[in-house]
């Protein structure tokens, strides 16, 4: 550990703030409402109570975590214009869970459900795709609280803080009040997190371009470093092999972020289908923070920022909190940098809630204990959360941090394999569990393969090097790029109705019943020795039988 | 973002009317999705390059858009 140059100022403001929102984790147990915290709905989901404003802080601090806001203008740091797939990636999200999220949540809330996992048991009848479900949510969703904690070690690192022992006092005192307070710990702290975020957010976009000389030489200063590199990918413009890669991230990253477990729980954790409704018009106010934020990574070239070396390579993360300690008070820049630790805090606690919670519910009550009561589904979860923090933590201890980037890219392919399975389920009956089932591992296997096959030249990587896979590699005379996530999921869409035919039209596997078995059984008879239907996936008539057979089964 | 007193909404299937509606999320997807169309530095605004403030302005166009389906597929009103 070195202290030589610690920001003191910084390091006592942050102290400061750190402790404020312990605080309000363990006094949240008793807000809004809470009767006892002994069962999952109330733990894992805040009594499924949060209005519209609630809602918007949990879901804001949730998905624009204090990795993204670090990563992101590090990835303009490095390679430019590309790295700012993040603003239409999360223009875009919004209207599509617009359609999906609200009838999620009726679905959810009308038979109980608490995970995404458990609305595919009830849909499918089929254990082993709910398994499948939880199982790719966990491993999905483990690697990105480990990054939470790059961010509030990339802050560290920027005061002059090195070694490990500051992270395990976060996220001990964050477990313990996650623990304690559930659901509503995170909800409350993110109310802090993001006036936090705004005020630094909105100071630095204004302060930082006036002493740099305006956003003309920025953007000069960040031409003149691209054109001096001898990478092709890099530009303040996108180059021409680059745009469908472009597109293509950010069409597959909206997909991918609401399939997450954790945007599922502050989804589920609303009160009402408007709720959800209002909250998809007014979270998009976090992506004109996150545009903003993403241009402080050429604002850092300007400055002449340079990354902090951590074991021989360049930490390209440091740089934003660099940008902060160079350009603001020290004051404020502690100011800054409690923002970005407790805008990891939120979502780490979301995530390891949303984990638990499909270890309690999809793994625990269906394999290890059937007849769990809600007590003992609560205290389930209260220590899996600690388990996957506890996780985390280690494996940022033990690994190297590459390690978990490398899995937070793999966690974003594989979890949109989830997506037929979930969100063709909410629409119709054409899919099968079993033709799901065979789609999502061939969608799995497909995205690993064009994963492990991607090299990377910047940073001297063979294998994993990125999200964009070669369409050179299909066979076309080309140097486009594409992002492999949304390949792997045609692979799945294409594959998943295929066994539909040979299977019949049974939910589920035989011999077993689901468990809401649909009134509409009669109807579903005849058309199983039938053969299968031609493909529609949102006929006029599909939404209401849905509804109907959800309703009666209730 | 008040909260109303319509929590448990009639879930029925979607109106034609609703449907109509709906297509309008479409439009924030082609303006952001069609990168060629933004991928140049000129008109620059207050020296950012129209690639970057182009995005920006889809913001609040795609704010306004779901706020318009969204009232105008609200059922609790009518019903």
């Amino acid at each position: 550990m070195i202290f030589a140059a610690v920001n003191t100022v910084a390091l006592a403001v942050f102290i400061i703030l750190f402790a404020l929102v312990t605080v309000l984790g363990f006094v949240a147990s008793r807000w809004h409402q809470a009767k006892k915290l002994d069962n999952l709905d109330e733990w894992g989901l805040g009594g499924r109570s949060f209005g519209s404003w609630i809602t918007w802080f949990l879901l804001g601090g949730d998905l624009y975590t204090a990795y993204t806001f670090v990563a992101v203008p590090a990835l303009l740091f490095g390679a430019g214009a590309l790295g700012f797939f993040a603003v239409p990636y999360t223009i875009i999200v919004f209207p599509m869970v617009f359609l999906v999220a609200p009838r999620l949540w009726s679905v959810s809330h009308r038979h109980g459900y608490v995970t995404p996992a458990d609305f595919i048991r009830g849909r499918f009848g089929s254990g082993s795709l709910a398994l499948v479900i939880a199982i790719t949510g966990i491993v999905a969703t483990m690697p990105y609280i480990a990054l939470q904690l790059i961010g509030i070690e990339a802050v560290l690192k920027a005061m002059g803080i090195l070694g490990h022992w500051p992270i395990i006092i976060a996220f001990g005192v964050l477990a313990v009040y996650t623990y304690q307070s559930g659901l509503r710990a995170p909800a409350l702290i993110a109310f802090v997190k993001d006036s936090l975020i705004y005020l630094v957010v909105i100071v630095a976009v204004i302060y930082i371009p006036t002493q740099l000389g305006g956003f003309d030489d920025i953007f000069a200063a960040a031409d003149e470093k691209f054109s001096g590199t001898e990478a092709p990918g890099d530009g303040v413009l996108l180059g021409d092999a680059a745009v469908l890669g472009y597109s293509t991230l950010a069409f597959g990253s909206a997909l991918a972020l609401f399939l997450y477990p954790h945007s599922v729980t502050g989804v589920l954790a609303a009160r009402s289908r408007d709720t959800i409704k209002r909250n998809m018009a007014a979270l998009p106010a976090y992506s004109v923070i996150l545009g903003l934020l993403a241009l402080l990574g050429y604002m850092a070239i300007a400055a002449g920022v340079e990354p902090i070396v951590t074991d021989g390579k360049p930490d390209p993360n440091t740089v934003v909190p660099l940008l902060f300690d160079e350009m603001f008070p020290d004051w404020f820049a502690g100011v800054a940098f409690g923002a970005i630790a407790i805008g990891a805090l939120v979502p780490a606690a979301i995530m390891s809630i949303a984990a638990a919670n499909l270890w309690t519910r999809n793994i625990y009550k269906e394999y290890l204990n059937r007849d769990a009561t809600p007590a003992q589904e609560a205290r389930s979860s209260k220590l899996a959360s600690l388990v996957v923090k506890a996780g985390a933590v280690v494996v940022i201890l033990v690994l190297d941090p590459q390690f978990s980037i490398d899995l937070q890219l793999i966690g974003g392919v594989i979890i949109l394999q989830t997506l037929p399975a979930i969100v063709f389920g909410l629409y119709t009956r054409f899919f099968h569990a079993w033709g799901l089932l065979a789609g999502w591992a061939i969608g799995l296997a497909a995205g690993m393969y064009m994963l492990y096959d991607t090299a990377n030249a910047t940073t001297g990587k063979e294998h994993f090097g990125g999200p964009q896979y070669a369409l050179s590699k299909f066979g076309f005379d080309t140097d486009v790029v594409i992002y492999t996530g949304l390949v792997a999921l045609l692979v799945n869409i294409v594959i998943a109705p295929r066994s539909c035919s040979r299977c019949g039209r049974r939910s589920g596997p035989p011999g077993r019943t689901p468990p809401t078995p649909p009134t509409t059984s009669s109807k579903r008879a005849t058309r199983a020795s039938s053969r299968c239907p031609p493909p529609r996936t949102r006929a006029r008539g599909e939404p209401q039988r849905f509804s109907a057979s959800f309703a009666n089964a209730s | 973002m008040a909260d109303d007193p319509s929590r448990h909404e009639p879930s029925g299937p979607p109106g034609p009317r609703e449907t109509r509606w709906t297509w309008l999320l479409l439009v924030p997807l082609a303006g952001t999705l069609i990168a060629p169309i933004y991928n140049t530095r000129d008109p620059e605004l207050f020296g950012v390059p129209f690639f970057y403030w182009y995005q920006m302005v889809w913001i609040p166009v795609s704010v306004l858009l779901t706020v318009l389906v969204y009232r105008a597929t609200r059922r609790g009103r009518r019903r």
